[in-house]
């Protein structure tokens, strides 16, 4: 059975009781979405990295540069990183190119 | 020994007479009444030693004769004298006001603590913690109020932003189940902030909460939430639904 941490403000009575039969199962489903959701959020967190690290080299692309293979190599890996993922564990181990030194 | 049976003695001259000589004494038996209907002069208050006597007849007591003991609370004012109350000037106990009161300060454990019997009328509440962690991989903390009918667990209007020292390292995230207090939290991180929870009318409770991580994220988040019923009740918990295994947390109220 789960516990809970209980402070009474009517007694001042402090203590570690186990959670009711209704408040487990809550429990238990917010347990088991959060573990069902587990693609979902490190997708976006990737997604949102990637994002980031994109954004940071926008400027290679300008009209006055010209990018070299290193960068545009690298920026493509960017864009495909999240290709052909489908679950957590393949998330978890997806390595993010090494951005060229020098840019 | 002679005896005296007379209906009255009265002075043989002038109008004083006297019983006795100096060392002698004089007894009263049992069961005979002294009745007095004059005046009697002359009786020290250490030969009262029995009896009740009457107010009217206990002097007027200055203040400074009470060097010990404890007056009874009693006596001291009307109403119900408790820890929480105080007595006024104007002699009545009454329920401490316009200060908040405080909690103890709660060492978490489980899966989430909480705050119950949250006392009627209440309509602002500090929330503060130092260290709060959970074990494992906790993901989002959130909090969630309720009324007598439980914890409502939909219905918040809630976002939590965090900001990294690392560059560009931010989001923010929302939630309708909970005030999200902070996203995907790790066994590593650490809650350091206060928290301030408002009523402001029909049973509408705004928070807002400033929290880092040691040094290495900053969160802010707001959000609302209108309850069924009177808040009485407050909890944190983690959608991991891990053990708590740090820190502390108190809440004021008033």
């Amino acid at each position: 059975m789960t516990k809970k941490k209980l402070l009474d403000l009517k007694t001042g009575v402090v203590a570690e009781v186990d959670l009711s039969v209704e408040e487990q199962a809550e429990h238990d489903a917010r347990v088991q979405a959060y573990q069902d959701g587990a693609f979902d959020r490190k997708i976006l967190d990737l997604r949102t990295k990637r994002n980031r690290l994109l954004a940071e080299t926008d400027w290679w692309g300008a009209s006055d540069n010209t990018m070299s293979a290193e960068q545009i190599k690298y920026r493509k890996d960017l864009r495909d990183l999240t290709n052909g993922l489908t679950t957590a564990n393949e998330v978890d181990a997806v390595v993010f190119p090494t951005k060229p030194s020098g840019a | 020994m002679s005896k005296v049976e007379v209906d009255q003695v009265d002075p043989q001259s002038g109008t004083t007479l006297t019983l006795g000589t100096s060392g002698d004494t004089v007894s009263i038996p049992s069961g005979v009444t002294l009745a007095n209907a004059g005046t009697v002069t002359g009786i020290p208050a250490s030969a009262i030693s029995s009896g009740t006597l009457a107010d009217a007849r206990i002097p007027d007591l200055n203040a400074s004769k009470i060097t010990a003991g404890t007056i009874a609370t009693a006596r001291l004012g009307s109403g119900t004298a408790s820890s929480s109350t105080f007595l006024r000037g104007d002699q009545t106990y009454a329920e401490a006001g316009g200060g908040y009161t405080q909690s103890a300060v709660l060492t978490p454990s489980g899966a989430s603590v909480e705050f119950d019997n949250i006392p009627s009328g209440t309509n602002s509440i500090v929330l503060k913690s130092y260290g709060l962690q959970w074990a494992g991989s906790p993901g989002n903390i959130s909090m969630q109020i309720g009324d007598s009918g439980g914890y409502e667990t939909s219905g918040y209007q809630s976002v939590d932003f965090y900001r990294g020292v690392s560059a560009g390292d931010m989001g923010a995230t929302a939630s309708t189940s909970g005030y999200i207090l902070a996203y995907a939290f790790s066994g590593t991180d650490y809650w350091n902030g206060n928290l301030s929870l408002n009523h402001v009318g029909g049973n509408r409770w705004v928070m807002g909460y400033w929290a880092n991580d040691v040094g290495e994220y900053v969160r802010m988040g707001s959000g609302q939430k209108i309850l069924s019923g009177e808040l009485t009740k407050l909890k944190i918990f983690n959608a991991g639904g891990t053990n708590a295994d740090g820190g502390n947390v108190q809440i004021m109220y008033q």
